[in-house]
């Protein structure tokens, strides 16, 4: 566990070594998410804070690009830069077993990204509702809420972009190969008109609503709906993250 | 022993790097050469679990190489040919961080102690991408041999040192092999530098080992069977040398005879024998040994153009 725990601190000294990268990606979090509410002279707090929530719930879908810019830059630049350098080599090479390893890139990507996001969501959700952010602390579940849509869809991404980054071992490769795995088919459906419900960001935006259940746009999805926004996206990046593990674990060839 | 290999097969596709390559070290310095592509690197990194052998059995302290490789990696220690380190930590970050790694206790001062005995001292707060090659090669030194493993595997060590670096670093070498009793596996093309350290050789080409064994017996072995001697008087001497049957050549080179011999064991008894006839005093009788270079050359004889 220790030695896990070197690893893991190891590489979040490695990516968060470039605070250009945590300051664009906070901007376009910012710029992605623009909301004033000053709420309305008999609005409650509730009222007030679940306008704000749902609309932030809503705009994670819009964060889709910069959470996959962020996932894709640290999987690039921690995963297959150091295969690609030799520095795994060199930590191979001393007593730690590949699946520590494995396992801690892949947590360094997931939460460097998951950090960075959520600091500037809420940041953003903070400071563009300032008048009435007193409200918002007060409703921690609601917030909740937001935070568990932003896991979800930085799973998924962070998921997809180690397995490139892992099988690739070729840090242009893995940036073009991840960004075009997870940017493409989405810019390709919506220009085609067409929705491709199981994965990031449309399985996002199914989850947001159905999490606006006391609304009325709930009853228009099924559960086999939100199983397939929730859970087949889960399945299809734990499957991709399984077979880059073991791939990691018992294949590969340290050259 | 402490490293074992047989019949070891590594493939790459279509590329076999390792052919059924059969090894054995022991304590010690040992030393494995060959040309490039022979398989050394390959080895290497099959012994230390970097790679999965492809056929044959391989290991390291008793220990399976592949499966137990965690165990084997905490006993050993490793350089890289061509080593490649994070350049933008410092040199005492990154070996401290190794330290815990290996889980050693008191991680930084281990870390300082070992840069200052590699001569880093001056430079453990700089950055390791401001760092020469020279010392790159140093600090790989340092991470290769800190927390005092058992068995310390270097590949190309001298590659970018010049040649008093080069000399220091033997000096080093043999100074932690006779304090600490660290066994060394060198994989280098210096044969010279090779020569003065190591114990025991292996001879590599095209994956397999065409020769190994004590570096004094292999030198023996291939030795052309050349002697000195200087007697009292050598000009007797010259002449009933001529007279034995096992002698094929006998010349002059200054103060001393050289003679090219047949059978080594019935020469060595005939001068006895001739000098104690001829009542002459033998200041000087030893074979011409050859170097490892020697040795590497005829071993490989006209496989290889470099």
């Amino acid at each position: 566990m220790s030695r896990f725990r070197h690893l893991l601190g190891w590489d979040f000294r490695n990516l968060l070594r470039f605070p250009m990268l945590e300051l664009l990606v906070g901007i376009a979090v910012y710029l992605s998410v623009l909301t004033g509410y000053g709420g309305g002279p008999s609005e409650s707090p509730y009222s007030i804070v679940r306008h704000i929530v749902w609309h932030f719930q809503s705009e994670v879908v819009s964060l889709y690009v910069p959470t996959l810019f962020a996932a894709v830059v640290f999987a690039s630049v921690g995963v297959a830069r150091e295969i690609e350098a030799g520095y795994v080599k060199v930590v191979l090479s001393n007593p730690v077993r590949r699946r520590d390893l494995f396992l801690a890139k892949f947590a360094g990507c997931f939460l460097s990204t998951l950090g960075i996001l959520t600091c500037a969501v809420f940041a953003t959700m903070f400071l563009q509702n300032w008048s009435v952010s007193k409200y918002i602390v007060s409703f921690p579940a609601m917030i909740l809420e937001v935070f568990v849509l932003l896991v979800l869809q930085t799973f998924f991404v962070c998921c997809v972009a180690t397995a490139v980054a892992v099988f690739s071992k070729n840090t242009a490769i893995s940036f073009i190969g991840s960004f075009g795995i997870l940017y493409l088919p989405d810019y390709m459906s919506r220009l085609a008109g067409v929705k491709i419900p199981f994965v990031p960001p449309e399985s996002t935006e199914l989850f947001s609503l159905y999490l606006k259940s006391d609304l009325v746009f709930w009853r228009q999805y099924d559960l086999t709906t939100l199983l397939g926004a929730t859970v087949v996206p889960v399945l299809i990046a734990v499957s991709l993250l399984l077979m880059a593990f073991m791939y990691f674990t018992r294949r590969y060839d340290v050259v | 022993m402490v490293v074992e290999a047989r019949g070891l097969v590594k493939n790459f596709g279509r590329v076999q790097a390792l052919k059924g390559l059969d090894l054995e070290v022991g304590r010690g310095v040992f030393g494995f050469v060959g040309p490039n592509g022979a398989g050394k690197t390959t080895t290497v990194k099959i012994l230390l679990g970097l790679m999965r052998a492809s056929g044959g059995v391989a290991r390291v302290f008793g220990l399976d190489v592949w499966k137990e490789s965690f165990v084997i990696r905490k006993r050993t220690g490793v350089l890289h040919e061509k080593p490649r380190f994070p350049s933008w930590v410092t040199g005492l970050d990154f070996l401290e961080y190794v330290c815990r790694l290996k889980g050693l206790k008191q991680p930084w001062k281990t870390a300082l102690d070992e840069l200052k005995f590699f001569g880093l001292a001056e430079a453990v707060d700089r950055r390791i991408g401001g760092y020469s090659a020279g010392m790159v090669q140093r600090l790989g030194l340092a991470q290769a041999f800190v927390g005092n493993p058992e068995l310390v595997f270097l590949d190309e060590p001298t590659a970018n040192l010049d040649p008093l670096g080069r000399a220091e670093f033997l000096e080093m070498v043999k100074q932690r092999c006779r304090d600490d009793g660290v066994s060394v596996m060198i994989s280098t093309h210096i044969l010279s530098e090779l020569e003065r350290v190591c114990d025991s050789v292996a001879i590599l080409y095209d994956g397999v080992a065409l020769e190994q064994g004590y570096l004094s017996d292999l030198v023996e072995k291939y030795s052309e069977g050349v002697y000195v001697i200087e007697s009292s008087d050598n000009m007797r001497m010259l002449g009933g040398l001529e007279k034995l049957g096992c002698v094929e050549r006998v010349w002059v080179e200054g103060e001393m005879i050289k003679v090219k011999v047949g059978d080594r064991v019935e020469f060595e008894k005939g001068v006895v024998d001739l000098a104690h006839d001829l009542g002459l005093g033998v200041r000087r009788f030893e074979p011409v040994l050859s170097s490892l270079e020697d040795v590497y050359k005829k071993v490989l004889g006209g496989r290889v153009v470099e």
